[in-house]
């Protein structure tokens, strides 16, 4: 009898090992049938890592076999879902995994502050866009278009869409929902009074014309070569499509009752139900209950209704991508969106809770984080996360003799000077950082003797050249100001750009060359508000720092710098905008930067004028110092579980880059 | 006794009404609006805002008009409507918002108030009858430091302690697990888990105070000729104890229990905010912080209704406890 149970249980063993092998080989999946990045198996491809199904079907001389997730069997079983060959495009973006084809399951845990606060790292887990910036952060990559193609002068742009391509609801996806979301979303002024930014191009709104089911062209009244870098960077987030079928009905155009039924909703009218249930930022959109019927093309929808502590998704049945064995993506079923407070984040992915978390770390946890890499079972990156702080002065203050002297590029210069980046770099950022001059993160065109520029920690040099400008040591050795007062910078600033501690050690640094500052820690709101009246002697807000950034919105490198919060110049931003009746004439080299900024708008990324320009901007900006970098390059604590596979890792981890867009979330798959 | 009561209701609401009219301007008082905030963490994560994004944000939200119109159209809603308005944060009403999370800060609060009592009594009357023993000591020392630490810093111990020996989530009442679970025995124990550390850290410095007050006026009653007179009697020790002198001991207790209550609830949102916690606590420092007008002002509203509330508790039960009260307001 013993003996009798004894086999039993080992009938029973291997019975479940049998099983839990069916559950790792999902599909016909692994082996020689999946080419990986890693191992191509001869496979080309046009763009990096990914090609179209029939170009694939192609390469392997057969149809694709397509796999199910196990998530959906009884679903397709009972019914209510089509089998999986009718859910995926015949036209289907066919994904290499990194390093293997995965299996299917699991739940993706992360964390965030609260609902709209952090969360556009686990947005990026699910993101999907028109194009997408592949991992090299260089090449644009088809992703929802198939492929696009600009006419001469970069004024119309032709997107081609995925034949099959369907919502999370089944119902097809074609170019009218691009037409709704631009004619009916965007340019409708009951929703937007204003045209948001990115659809004005030559002071016009963007016009859309429909050629069939799969294609729609774009047209801009001026170049706009730029566009599709925005969509695929910073603009990622901001899908260009929304679901037609679906939104028609709460849409006054589509539905004369639209208001009626609003207002039986309980809202004021038509529009702010629209807006409550549409949004730009899709995790906005996730809130109301509303959205667990509302399509999308992301790799996961909604599965409950979101509370104040966590949003749930689940798998998207109708997602359009398949690896490269035929199984749909994505590998991961659910992700677990968990909203805590800041302050408990390392606690909690140290306690093994968190699968991937980097949005919101903060450099002064990683100490506690790499020290228990083992006990979380976590891995710990530290890919450039945002430059250091950054220091600009003020060079068109009120005050004229200030003005004189901040600006005078020789101040700017010593202030350089002056600082020791290195023991910054030390006491305050674990010597993570990289210290240099403050440049845009990602510019394929900088090189190190821009980033060096002026960083040597040189006080008897600042000294020297403040000499020259004759601002004389008084008796106790701090320097006077031309009309005989000493010479005080009151530097008002808002933790969010410099922490105390920085600030007063580069005002250490300062004073040691006999410059007086007057700290005086507020708001970030009261820094703004100065800056704007031009009434701020320093200004540490800084816009332009990466890359994307600049393609998009290259007027963020000429002065003021910033629409929100001007770090320099406002006068003679009046004076260009209003013909030279307000404001202050620009020195040369600012008429310069405007004139360069206006041509850059029009020119390829990555072409050989665009590098001249952007080139010379970087110069004209570098050598009148109009920004004082500190330590650049602050790398981002990345956390990522030791369980997960096909991660790539991250080479920088910044919102402009569309976080993890572009490391393909969507192929991660738990390993073990 | 009736007439007290309606007049002590009448009090509450016109306290109410002025309390939400300041705390509604004390919100607006800083510089900035809820635009500013959300300008504040859009920049944060490095994207740019522009003016005019904020400026049709404004008017989209109504936050281009003077303060005392916007708190009168607020009020003006929830008389008619009974409508807190809408929380610009969270992108849902404000009720909602808050009856996600009321019944926890509810949960905690009596919670801790039953905490308070249990371990504080019988303490109490313990120190008192074996006054100056080691025992006594003891108690007074841990009454001492419990009276003198800081909430935040006992929460932060009792956090790491309960992660670090007990392997236990971070945060919040429940194990991510549970989050969704329907309720069961399991979450229930998986509440209780997380349920000690508020608890204890919110009644601590209760605790501390009830047992020196138990043991302070039961020291007065001890002393007292009925004492020794029953004593002498013959009546057994513990049932002396119990029925004559605890009993009279217990008035300045069961008079103070709606400061009690009061005290637990206003101390609730800095623990809340230290231990991540889904209550209440959290969600109103994020409204104030944020500018998230009317779910700001209907948190004060509700923390004000309750502490009234527990003031009025008091006032009753004082009444009918001692006829001087209760002639003195009717006259």
């Amino acid at each position: 009898m013993k003996k009798k149970l004894r086999t039993c249980k080992r009938f029973a063993a291997a019975l479940g090992a049998t099983a839990f092998a069916a559950a790792l080989w999902t599909g016909p999946a692994l082996g020689a049938d999946c080419p990986t990045v890693k191992d191509p198996k001869g496979i080309k491809t046009t763009y990096p890592e990914q090609l179209d199904r029939p170009d694939y079907e192609q390469q392997i001389g057969k149809p694709l076999a397509l796999a199910e997730n196990p998530l959906f069997a009884d679903r397709v079983k009972s019914g209510k879902l089509p089998p999986v060959a009718e859910r995926v495009p015949e036209e289907a973006l066919v994904s290499l995994p990194y390093n293997s084809c995965g299996r299917y399951g699991g739940t993706l845990r992360g964390l965030a502050k609260a609902l709209e606060s952090g969360t556009s790292e686990i947005l990026s887990w699910r993101l999907v866009n028109l194009v997408r910036l592949s991992d090299d952060l260089e090449t644009i990559v088809p992703n929802v278009a198939k492929s696009w193609q600009w006419n001469d002068n970069f004024t119309e742009l032709t997107v081609t869409l995925r034949k099959g391509h369907k919502w999370s609801d089944g119902h097809p996806f074609t170019s009218d929902d691009v037409v709704f979301y631009l004619d009916d979303i965007i340019k409708n002024k009951e929703i937007h009074s204003t045209t948001p930014a990115h659809w004005v191009v030559g002071g016009k709104a963007a016009d859309i014309e429909k050629i069939d089911a799969q294609t729609f062209k774009l047209k801009f009244a001026a170049p706009y070569p730029g566009f599709l870098y925005y969509l695929s960077t910073g603009g990622s987030y901001f899908v260009p499509y929304a679901p037609k079928h679906h939104y028609m009905q709460y849409h006054i155009k589509y539905n004369p009752k639209a208001n009626e039924q609003a207002k039986a909703a309980g809202h004021d009218d038509w529009v702010k139900y629209f807006q409550l249930i549409w949004h730009k930022w899709k995790d906005a959109e996730t809130i109301p209950a509303h959205a667990l019927t509302r399509p999308t093309l992301e790799s996961h929808i909604l599965e409950l209704e979101t509370n104040t502590e966590r949003r749930q998704l689940v798998a998207n049945p109708y997602y359009f991508k398949v690896d490269s064995a035929g199984n749909q993506l994505p590998y991961i079923d659910r992700q677990h969106e968990r909203f805590l407070d800041q302050e408990l984040f390392s606690l909690a992915i140290i306690n093994g809770e968190v699968d991937q978390k980097a949005q919101n770390l903060g450099l002064k946890n990683f100490p506690v984080l790499k020290e228990n890499e083992a006990k979380g079972g976590y891995r710990l990156m530290t890919p450039p996360g945002g430059p250091g702080p950054t220091i600009a002065f003020n060079q068109t203050h009120k005050d004229p003799v200030l003005r004189k002297i901040y600006g005078d590029v020789r101040f700017r210069q010593a202030m350089s000077l002056a600082i020791d980046r290195n023991e910054i770099n030390e006491v305050l950022f674990f010597g993570l950082g990289k210290p240099q001059q403050a440049l845009p993160l990602g510019l394929p065109f900088v090189t190190d003797a821009d980033r060096n520029y002026l960083i040597n920690h040189d006080p008897d040099g600042a000294r020297k050249l403040l000499d020259q400008m004759g601002l004389k040591p008084g008796s106790d050795g701090m320097r006077m100001r031309p009309d005989g007062k000493p010479l005080t910078i009151l530097w008002e600033y808002s933790v969010q750009f410099g922490s105390s501690e920085f600030v007063a050690l580069i005002s250490d640094y300062w004073k040691a060359v006999g410059v007086g500052v007057n700290l005086k820690e507020v708001t970030t709101q009261l820094t703004r508000e100065k800056a704007a009246a031009n009434d701020s002697d320093i200004n540490m807000e800084w816009d332009v720092p990466f890359y994307p950034n600049l393609i998009s919105e290259i007027t963020l490198y000429t002065p003021p710098y910033s629409d929100l919060s001007p770090l320099v110049g406002v006068p003679w931003r009046d004076w260009r905008d209003t013909k030279g009746v307000q404001g202050e004439e620009p020195p040369d080299w600012v008429k310069r930067l405007y004139t360069l900024a206006d041509e850059w708008k029009t020119v390829l990324p990555g072409s050989k004028r665009f590098k001249a320009i952007g080139e010379e901007m970087v110069r004209i900006n570098l050598e009148n110092m109009v920004f004082i970098g500190s330590v650049g390059e602050l790398p981002a604590p990345t956390v990522v579980s030791n369980k997960l596979g096909n991660v790539r890792d991250w080479t920088v981890q910044v919102y402009n880059y569309g976080r993890t867009y572009p490391f393909r979330a969507d192929q991660w798959y738990y390993a073990n | 006794m009736l007439q007290l009561l309606i007049r002590r209701l009448i009090y509450m609401v016109i306290t109410l009404g002025l309390v939400s009219m300041v705390s509604f301007a004390i919100i607006q008082l800083p510089p900035g609006d809820y635009a500013d905030s959300y300008a504040n963490k859009r920049q944060q994560a490095g994207i740019p805002v522009t003016q005019q994004e904020l400026a049709q944000m404004r008017h989209d939200l109504g936050l281009d008009r003077p303060w005392i119109v916007q708190y009168g159209d607020w009020v003006a809603k929830i008389l008619l409507d009974g409508d807190l308005g809408y929380s610009w944060e969270w992108r849902r009403p404000v009720a909602d918002v808050i009856a996600d999370r009321l019944p926890l800060t509810l949960v905690i609060a009596f919670s801790t108030l039953a905490f308070m009592y249990a371990v504080a009594l019988p303490i109490g009357i313990y120190s008192a009858v074996r006054q100056y023993s080691i025992t006594d000591h003891v108690f007074s020392v841990i009454g001492y430091i419990g009276l003198a630490t800081p909430n935040f810093l006992l929460a932060l111990i009792l956090m790491y302690l309960a992660q670090q020996w007990f392997g236990q989530s971070v945060g919040g009442l429940y194990s991510p697990e549970y989050q969704d679970a329907p309720w069961s025995w399991a979450k229930m124990l998986d509440l209780l888990q997380h349920l000690w550390v508020p608890v204890v850290v919110l009644g601590t410095a209760g605790t501390a105070f009830l047992i020196r007050t138990m043991r302070a006026t039961l020291l007065d009653e001890l002393d007292k000729m009925y004492v020794t007179a029953a004593r002498a009697g013959g009546l057994s020790p513990l049932r002396l104890l119990l029925k004559y002198p605890v009993r009279l001991a217990l008035n300045p207790i069961v008079a103070t229990l709606g400061w009690r209550l009061t005290y637990v609830i206003s101390g609730a949102p800095i623990v809340g905010v230290v231990l991540s916690l889904p209550d209440t606590g959290p969600l109103f420092l994020h409204a104030l912080l944020n500018q998230d007008m009317y779910l700001a002002g209907a948190m004060v509203m509700i923390y004000c209704a309750l502490t009234i509330a527990g003031t009025f508790v008091s006032d009753v039960l004082l009444a009918l406890l001692d006829p001087r009260i209760r002639l003195e307001a009717t006259a």
